[in-house]
């Protein structure tokens, strides 16, 4: 699939518009996205800011209702419903897309920016064939013949790994697996050529052995066409391997972000501590306890007026509570977190009280590190202190970590 | 599961050694260069019913279509003898001392026969009827003559039956097609568009529906006048609400799918979404009330034409016959019976239809 081979202008060229020069790949600056209900105004997204550059993957990861998704998808701004608030801007090659307009905001999806979905299953049309979903957009936006097109898109299948391409071409979505039809969104997606990929949880229902497989391809696919990718998704092990950078998502904030690197090395916050505490280990004995964040993320209506987490943060102090932490940077570059008292500060007590694992705790009950009642501490092995945190997940065995 | 190859493919292996033993010389010859079979495809047998219906509706549409040109009796028309023949039943008559009773020299069969007896030659043709016999009666039972009998004015069931299908299906397919194409577009474009047109359109849709259809429709033809057309806009009228309200539920569904919102982000327009997205995921559920909706429609025609409102007189509408019949029920059964059958054949073929239809697509979206 060569976009070279139109002759059309497409995605930015064709609103009459050139990157601008210096400006990153894509720049999101206070985000707001608040949905408005009969009881009240949701904040999904609650002042996001980030950047990527081309060729590079951010990672954004965060529980069910964090914001990630509404986050991935306002930011390239299909969110239209009329209950739908935004604020903020997202700049695409230094260009404002709320400025753009609907109609040439739409001219670059596709072209400039694509996304591939969660579901598989929902994400193709049950009656329309493989090669026709392909074909749609390249004959739209490239203005390809039919038979260039189909060549195209044969090319396209096989890119993705689809054995057998020209047969699936004339195929139906449920003729398919599940891992190959998230190949098929991936190609359909691809197809145009977007130098910005987001991709909305791809693996989240798939099989473990699939997942590594379409993540493998994204990677690849990234690398090959250089593009800017932006991998959203509930699982740290799938980040780890993969991203450049790691945006950790709680109740529409960020509430970490670092480099990959830096930000395994050195969890500043929390939350993402609990996070990384709750992937299972296979080194630990049969039937442990699987370490879980006690409690429910907060009420968008009205979250709460410090921390939001810190209602079930294990080391909250009264401060957490009435103060809202603002995203400050740590010693190293880049590295910025939002927590009154970081993981591994001396203010810090060294061992976080055992998470409960019924119900919310109430705010507060966590501070002195009570001595835990037998019945109360899940039978594991003492847990390290935060001050020396675990090795970062070795990026190839991971996404099966799920 | 875990797949069981590195590139994922919806074929199996074939067991090199003996775990599938002996695979099938077909099945061999099937194999492709990565050594896998493809997964046999089931097929659904569509059975007795489904064939049977489809012909039975080829025959009424075909016999509809064609009415002028095939080779059957003047539907319009009593059989020449009619009125001889029914002489005969009514007194006892040969076949020429009913002619002369009914060219009115004669009263009774013993006058007619002295007539004859007398000298008087019986005209060999009556109103273009020269060999009378009980066949030719009217609320004649079937018979090499009419092979589905007479009706009560001596003209030919059969032939009526063919004419009063081109009523049937005429206001049958052509007002649902209609009410489908229009009720469609409203509960796809309702559906798709929310907000105040879908709220304005559904309430619209709601009132129709709470009136009692064919009052409704009793109402229409008796103010606008009794012709096919006007039959065929009252049904369509009647259907067309119901069309909405199924497009819309359907498109609800749809609209909320990820391919829709792929489609988005693959740059489609508002248009393109509903034509190429959703479009054709809701004419599945729709086509499928259509083929029930038909089979409502010729019941409906035929309640019109019982009661006298369907098309005018003397044009045949299998209504129409089952009235004439009504009144020599308990004598004559076959003359309102005949057009009974058919139209219920027919009911049922179209029902049947829908039926299968909306099996086979309701598969089609569990599988998914």
């Amino acid at each position: 699939m060569s976009p070279a081979a139109s002759v059309r202008p497409i995605g930015l060229q064709r609103i009459g518009r050139e990157p601008v020069p210096g400006a990153a790949l894509l720049e999101v600056d206070d985000l707001h996205t608040a949905f408005r209900l009969r009881n009240g105004l949701v904040r999904a997204v609650d002042g996001v800011s980030f950047k990527l550059q081309r060729g590079q993957t951010l990672g954004v990861v965060g529980e069910s209702g964090s914001g990630k998704t509404v986050l991935s998808r306002s930011v390239m701004g299909i969110l239209t419903a009329s209950n739908v608030e935004t604020q903020g801007e997202v700049r695409y090659e230094g260009h404002d897309l709320e400025k753009l307009g609907v109609k040439d905001r739409r001219a670059l999806w596709g072209t400039e920016m694509a996304m591939v979905f969660q579901d598989p299953m929902t994400s193709l049309n049950p009656v329309m064939r493989i090669g026709r979903q392909i074909t749609e957009s390249l004959r739209y936006h490239l203005g390809m013949s039919k038979q260039e097109a189909k060549e195209a898109a044969i090319a396209g299948l096989a890119s993705v790994g689809i054995p057998a391409p020209e047969r699936r071409y004339s195929e139906y979505p449920h003729q398919l697996s599940g891992g190959m039809r998230q190949r098929v969104t991936i190609a359909i997606a691809l197809a145009c050529g977007p130098k910005l990929m987001f991709a909305d949880e791809p693996t989240t229902a798939l099989d473990v052995t699939v997942q590594a497989q379409i993540l493998d391809l994204l990677a690849h696919q990234q690398r090959e066409r250089d593009m800017g990718m932006i991998l959203v998704t509930h699982d740290l092990g799938v980040v780890a391997g993969r991203a450049d950078h790691v945006a950790v998502m709680y109740a529409g904030q960020i509430v970490e972000m670092a480099a990959t690197a830096d930000l395994f090395a050195d969890v500043r916050m929390p939350y993402t501590q609990a996070l990384l505490r709750s992937i299972p280990k296979l080194d630990e004995a049969s039937h442990t306890r699987l370490n879980v964040i006690g409690g429910r993320p907060p009420d968008l209506i009205n979250p709460p007026k410090g921390c939001r987490f810190a209602p079930r943060c294990p080391y909250a102090q009264d401060k957490c509570l009435k103060e809202a932490p603002p995203l400050t940077e740590s010693g190293t570059p880049g590295h910025l977190y939002r927590c009154w008292f970081p993981v591994g500060s001396p203010t810090v007590k060294t061992t976080p009280a055992p998470i409960s694992t019924n119900g919310q705790p109430k705010p507060g009950a966590a501070k002195p590190p009570a001595a835990p009642t037998a019945s109360d501490s899940a039978p594991t092995s003492p847990i390290p202190p935060p001050a020396a945190p675990r090795p970062a997940p070795a990026p190839a065995s991971t996404p099966e970590d799920n | 599961m875990p797949d069981p190859l590195p590139v994922e493919t919806d074929r199996v292996m074939v067991a090199s050694a003996g775990v599938l033993s002996a695979p099938d010389p077909e099945v061999n010859a099937e194999l492709a260069a990565d050594g896998t079979v493809p997964l046999k495809k089931k097929r659904k047998k569509l059975g007795f019913g489904f064939w049977f219906s489809v012909i039975w509706i080829f025959l009424v549409v075909f016999g509809a279509a064609f009415a002028p040109w095939l080779p059957i009796d003047n539907p319009n028309v009593a059989d020449p003898c009619a009125g001889v023949a029914s002489t005969m039943v009514n007194t006892g008559a040969t076949p020429d001392q009913a002619k002369l009773i009914f060219v009115g020299q004669a009263t009774s069969a013993q006058q007619a026969q002295s007539l004859i007896d007398q000298g008087m030659t019986v005209p060999a043709d009556v109103n273009g009827c020269k060999n009378p016999t009980l066949d030719s009666r009217v609320n004649a039972y079937p018979s090499a003559t009419h092979i589905l009998g007479t009706d009560t004015s001596g003209r030919d069931t059969f032939s009526r039956v063919i004419w009063g299908a081109r009523v049937a299906i005429t206001v049958g397919i052509g007002a649902i097609a209609v009410g489908m194409l229009l009720g469609g577009i409203m509960g796809l474009l309702a559906g798709f568009y929310r907000g105040k047109p879908e709220t304005l359109l559904m309430t619209v849709a709601d009132i129709m529906l709470a009136y009692p259809a064919l009052i409704l429709a009793i109402a229409f033809v008796a103010f606008a006048g009794q012709s096919l057309l006007n039959v065929g806009i009252a049904i369509t009228i009647v259907s067309i609400p119901a069309f909405a309200r199924i497009a819309r539920a359907s498109t609800l569904t749809y609209a909320e799918r990820e391919f829709v919102m792929a489609a988005r982000v693959m740059g489609a327009k508002n248009s393109r979404i509903i034509m190429r997205e959703i479009f054709p995921n809701v004419i599945l559920p729709v086509t499928a009330f259509a083929l029930v909706a038909v089979a409502i429609a010729i019941v409906a025609e035929g309640a019109l034409a019982f009661l006298g409102l369907s098309v005018p007189l003397p044009t045949s509408s299998w209504g129409t016959m089952i009235h004439d019949g009504y009144n020599v029920i308990t004598d004559r059964p076959l003359v309102a019976l005949t057009p009974a059958i058919i139209m219920f054949i027919t009911v049922l073929a179209f029902n049947l239809l829908g039926d299968k239809f909306r099996t086979i697509f309701d598969v089609k979206d569990t599988a998914l």
